[in-house]
């Protein structure tokens, strides 16, 4: 039986220039600097999630080993925390390290105030973190055109995305 | 050692050696490694729409179905009753309005691991993963689910609660050692006289805190699976303390660490009642350069004795790279000041060649002894800084006259003050226990991290669990850990109290003084 499709959809986002964390403790700006000129994949995560995070950790991973065969110098992969108040650079850290994140995937934190409008911004805000949907964000920093999968997609479904907005770029 | 302590040892040892009442049998146990993703073998599994297979131990059944196989939402997600007695139910399941089918069996459990369908045929939920198990891993994972209702969690069971304690029981730091374990068994068997907590006893378990470094590990390695314990007090482990502290949390294990000079920052399960020794070596610097207040130790100086503006500090420290970054930091921040560059010295000869106008000395209190036992007979530096985490014990009163004046110790919790209240919570436990007072100090720690340990336990309730314990510990603000100040943990921050308190030697009357306040904010 086939599994359902991630359903996706142009999305509307706001990338707000708020100074974030990486798991080395780095400040990073999100939209200027994580962000910057990148074609991005966008997750939500926590650390003390066991059911849908270690899921879409473990999508990304596999994204992120299909890119390895590539350049990658114009692809990001950012996990975004949902639970700031937690989520320390070393927490994120020891999180990344158990799904073998590489050097181009940014796990970020950050004061909550701040964490709150990036996110709301993405429209991945939810009051009850714990209870957040399944979503990714897939997008050209440079052409502010951007996908959202409603639901968790597969890695091959994200990678195609990125892929096609590389195309984009190609084309312009 | 005391009658009452050989009484209490006797029945520790007896609580060590029986197991739970009915073992797993080997095949569950390999079913549980399965369910929690333990196995430590490479096995497969694959995400919704993908053709590449993930480690199956980053998705294992236990993420989504819990500890006790009971589900739990989170997430948008409704993950499955997987106990055997749900999954068998005669009338089968349906979930919401599209999804029915009859009761599982031990094919149709293989099919929806292997296929992702449900006895009727249905897909799955598409965040299920699909696992890639042989036979024999198949018939294990079948065996724990069956028996998963009838597993109580790691250190639990109908009647009891298992505890781990690591201590000391050899070396110079024994005294300690024993003081702590009769001090800690006491609060125990009186809490069980209470009726324990919800109707469960509690049981220590010890595992030796040794001189050699594997066997400590191994004597540890016996608390998380071979007499399996709830949680780990480690409230006086002089060495290897990092190496404990790791080898539990990647075990998943609560630890409450009373003081360690460097507390894990990124642990998840370790709790530490205080800061560690590079946070008192930054505001003892701090505390120096703030003037008037770096100013003296002893009681019998005046303000020509001062610390000059830019003074040239020595740091005693000990061998081995651990106190390397402190090392490190401690440079770096003399330099911000603009002080010259701490010397280093690592032996005795180092300090005679050298002048200073201060030594801090890394170490404890018998160790700064015997360092100045064994230093020739030059003139002291006229201060001495000893910035411990667990000291200040009875050695400190009979250090030499000229040393003892010199000295101020910067400790993260203030001594107690043997007229004042606090006092009288610490005397009545040491006269309980049958002991006396010469490791005031670290039976200040270890009757704060038992009562944070338990409390910690009542707030997780019942069905209590490592994994629970943790959340509860979290959730811990205020807490009034007597003799202890007040102290609380946050899920980012598993310290219990910040700030330093420093005292100074009265060595005639034998006290310690703490010198201007309280120290330390919860």
């Amino acid at each position: 039986m086939p599994l359902p499709a991630a359903a996706a959809q142009d999305a509307d986002v706001q990338l707000v220039d708020a100074p974030l964390l990486d798991q080395d403790g780095n400040a990073i700006r999100f939209a200027s600097e994580a962000v910057g000129e990148h074609i991005v994949a966008i997750n939500f995560v926590y650390t003390g999630c066991t059911t849908l995070c270690p899921l879409t950790s473990a999508t990304f991973g596999k994204v992120q080993g299909r890119l390895k065969s590539g350049p990658t110098d114009d692809i990001r992969l950012i996990s975004l925390s949902l639970d700031p108040g937690t989520d320390t650079p070393a927490r994120l850290k020891d999180y990344a390290a158990r799904h073998h994140a590489g050097p181009g995937w940014l796990w970020l934190t950050g004061r909550r105030g701040e964490m709150e409008q990036v996110l709301k911004g993405l429209g991945a805000y939810t009051a009850d973190f714990r209870n957040h949907p399944p979503q990714v964000l897939v997008g050209d920093g440079q052409s502010g055109q951007w996908t959202r999968f409603n639901s968790l997609p597969a890695p091959d479904r994200i990678r195609q995305e990125l892929e096609r907005y590389r195309a984009a770029r190609r084309r312009d | 050692m005391t009658e009452r302590l050989r009484r209490l040892l006797g029945a520790l040892l007896l609580a060590a050696v029986t197991g739970p009442a009915v073992a797993l049998t080997p095949l569950e146990i390999q079913g549980k490694e399965l369910y929690f993703g333990a196995t430590g073998r490479p096995l497969k599994a694959y995400l919704a729409g993908s053709s590449e297979p993930v480690d199956a131990a980053a998705v294992p059944c236990a993420g989504c179905h819990g500890e006790d196989g009971r589900g739990r939402s989170e997430g948008g997600i409704v993950p499955g009753d997987i106990t055997w007695s749900s999954l068998t139910k005669p009338y089968g399941h349906s979930h919401g309005a599209y999804r029915k089918h009859p009761a599982f069996h031990e094919r149709s459990l293989a099919a929806a691991l292997a296929r992702g369908i449900d006895p009727a045929g249905n897909a799955l939920d598409p965040v299920m993963p699909r696992y890639v198990l042989g036979r024999n891993d198949l018939a294990a994972l079948t065996a724990y689910l069956k028996r998963i209702e009838a597993d109580p969690p790691a250190g639990v069971a109908a009647g009891r609660l298992r505890l781990g304690v690591v201590l000391p029981l050899a070396g110079p730091q024994e005294p300690a050692g024993r003081d702590l374990l009769a001090l800690l068994s006491t609060y125990v068997e009186e809490l069980n006289g209470r009726g324990g907590i919800y109707n469960r006893r509690l049981e220590l378990v010890i595992a030796e805190a040794a001189a050699d470094r594997r066997q400590t590990l191994a004597n540890v390695r016996r608390l998380i699976s071979v007499t399996p314990v709830l949680a780990v007090i480690a409230a006086l482990v002089p060495a290897h303390e990092a190496a404990v502290a790791e080898t539990l949390d990647r075990s998943d294990v609560p630890l409450i660490g009373a003081v360690a000079d460097f507390p894990a920052a990124g642990a998840r399960n370790g709790f530490y009642l205080a800061e560690g020794l590079p946070e008192r070596l930054l505001a003892l610097l701090d505390r120096i350069s703030a003037g008037g207040s770096g100013s003296p130790p002893g009681e019998h100086r005046d303000e020509a004795t001062r610390l000059p503006d830019r003074p040239r500090l020595a740091v005693v420290h000990p061998a081995g790279t651990d106190y390397r970054p402190l090392l490190e930091a401690l440079d770096a921040a003399a330099a911000d000041k603009g002080w010259p560059r701490p010397q280093r010295w690592q032996n005795v000869a180092d300090s005679a060649e050298s002048v200073a106008d201060a030594v801090i000395f890394i170490g404890s209190e018998t160790e700064l002894a015997a360092w100045i036992a064994a230093r020739p007979a030059v003139a002291l530096p006229p201060y001495l800084f000893l910035p411990v985490g667990a000291a200040a014990g009875d050695a400190l009163f009979d250090l030499p006259g000229a040393v003892a004046d010199r000295l101020l110790i910067a400790v993260p919790f203030p001594p107690i003050d043997p007229a004042g209240g606090r006092s009288s919570e610490l005397s009545g436990w040491q006269r309980r226990a049958g002991i006396g007072d010469r490791s005031r100090y670290a039976e200040m720690l270890g009757l704060g991290a038992i009562q944070v340990l338990t409390e910690g336990i009542k707030r997780a309730g019942a069905d209590v669990s490592r994994r629970k314990l943790v959340a509860a510990l979290e959730e811990l603000r205020q807490f009034d850990a007597a003799p202890l100040p007040s102290l609380g943990f946050t899920p980012a921050r598993h310290i219990g109290r910040s700030g330093t308190a420093w005292i100074a030697i009265e060595r005639e009357r034998r006290r310690f003084r703490e010198i201007d306040g309280a120290g330390g904010t919860p």
